[in-house]
């Protein structure tokens, strides 16, 4: 009874010390993870260049787009909007990507500037960390003559999602963060 | 006869006894300055002592808050006022000795830390030429010689399936990298991107010379 009345504290103790720990992240490494979802948002960017610029090679292309859904999470969709068309399409990321390569203009640029978080990476209860990352896109398609057809500026925001995981490799327990980004919203689409 | 007999005995007899009081008051006043000042001197030179013995011992004392400079200091102070007292001079000798064993573990320390940035730079330098592979495929001009410079650097590798880790930071909690990738994964990344934005940290190599695990870390 004595020894019960001191060891059911003591795990008390031990066990809410162990999940303040779980949930305790440093500054330090936060701002590692705050940095390294952006980097994966500045990868995609580039991603999406190559994919839409005609210069790329048809297999260079191919494979890009491969490590560009890589990014994704499973059914994660991407919204396209018009200046001709009021409303938003949305396509699967692989979808997208493909339609983006196959663009019936001589010339594509796509770029990204502004790329922040517009709402920083919360702690979920099951221990993921969801922020949201704004994109502006400017997106401009020339003609054969080099001529400009067609410009428009996005902005765009991305879910991202980062989870802590474990992985045995060549022998060693490793503790990485998985950035995976989800849905990408357009939230208003202008000329300039 | 009155009048003579006071000039000729009492008045001389008077003028003796003030001589005589004159004397032995002015020699005992004379007498009391010196004592005066010899107990002054004396208790001057304890109240140095002691003021000695106070800051010999806060020096020994030091838990390494005071600089070895400052005990120095205070310590040649000390011996220039040439006390002269046994107990000073222990411990004076007490603190040269430990201020002597406090530049020593100082040297040691220093020493040290060459040592170790030295090792740092070393290992730094030790894996430069991957990192000029790595450099060398993200500032390629066009995607035939990044993919030539690809095909270089997995010569140094075992397989195209090598893992690649990449560590986003390392504090005092422990280690974080980012999501484990391959080496061909990485080399593309680098093509794609045109950046080359890590530094090898360490690699492993199987009997054959070839990196079997690479593990880089954020520049």
């Amino acid at each position: 009874m004595k020894t019960s009345k001191i060891i059911i504290p003591v795990l008390l103790v031990l066990f809410g010390f162990q999940l303040f720990a779980q949930d305790h992240i440093s500054p330090e490494r936060k701002q590692a993870i705050d940095s390294l979802a952006l980097e994966k948002v500045r990868d995609l960017s580039k991603y999406i260049s190559l994919i839409g610029n005609k210069e790329t090679p048809f297999s260079e292309a191919n494979r890009v787009i491969d490590r560009a859904v890589e990014l994704f999470m499973e059914e994660s969709e991407v919204g396209v909007s018009s200046l001709f068309r009021e409303g938003i399409n949305y396509y699967p990321v692989r979808e997208y990507l493909e339609r983006l390569m196959r663009l019936n203009y001589n010339k594509v640029n796509v770029e990204w500037y502004k790329i922040e978080y517009v709402s920083d990476l919360e702690r979920q209860p099951d221990g993921t960390y969801v922020g949201v990352i704004t994109v502006f896109q400017k997106f401009s398609a020339y003609d054969k003559e080099g001529g400009l057809v067609y410009q428009d500026v996005t902005k765009k925001d991305i879910t991202v999602y980062v989870k802590r995981k474990k992985t045995q490799i060549a022998g060693k327990l490793i503790g990485f963060w998985d950035v995976l980004l989800g849905d990408i919203r357009v939230k208003e689409t202008s000329k300039e | 006869m009155k009048k003579t007999f006071y000039v000729t005995k009492i008045i001389p007899r008077v003028f003796l006894l003030l001589l005589i009081g004159m004397i032995a008051f002015g020699s005992g006043g004379c007498k009391s300055k010196k004592k005066l000042a010899q107990e002054a001197a004396a208790m001057e030179y304890a109240d140095k002592v002691e003021k000695a013995i106070a800051e010999l011992t806060a020096i020994l004392n030091d838990d390494g808050t005071m600089p070895v400079s400052e005990k120095e200091r205070r310590l040649n102070n000390i011996k220039s006022q040439n006390l002269n007292d046994t107990r000073v001079n222990d411990l004076i000798a007490q603190v040269e000795a430990k201020i002597a064993a406090e530049k020593e573990a100082l040297r040691l320390k220093e020493e040290e830390e060459k040592e170790r940035k030295k090792q740092q730079a070393e290992e730094q330098t030790r894996y430069f030429y991957i990192e000029e592979y790595f450099s060398q495929i993200a500032n390629a001009q066009s995607v035939d010689e990044a993919n030539a410079r690809i095909s270089e650097t997995k010569k140094l590798f075992a397989s195209d399936d090598v893992p690649v880790l990449i560590i986003i930071s390392k504090t005092a909690d422990g280690v974080d990298y980012d999501k484990p990738t391959t080496l061909d994964k990485y080399l593309n990344y680098l093509k794609d991107t045109k950046k080359s934005l890590n530094n090898v940290e360490d690699v492993k190599i199987d009997g054959y010379g070839q990196i079997t695990v690479i593990e880089l870390i954020k520049k």
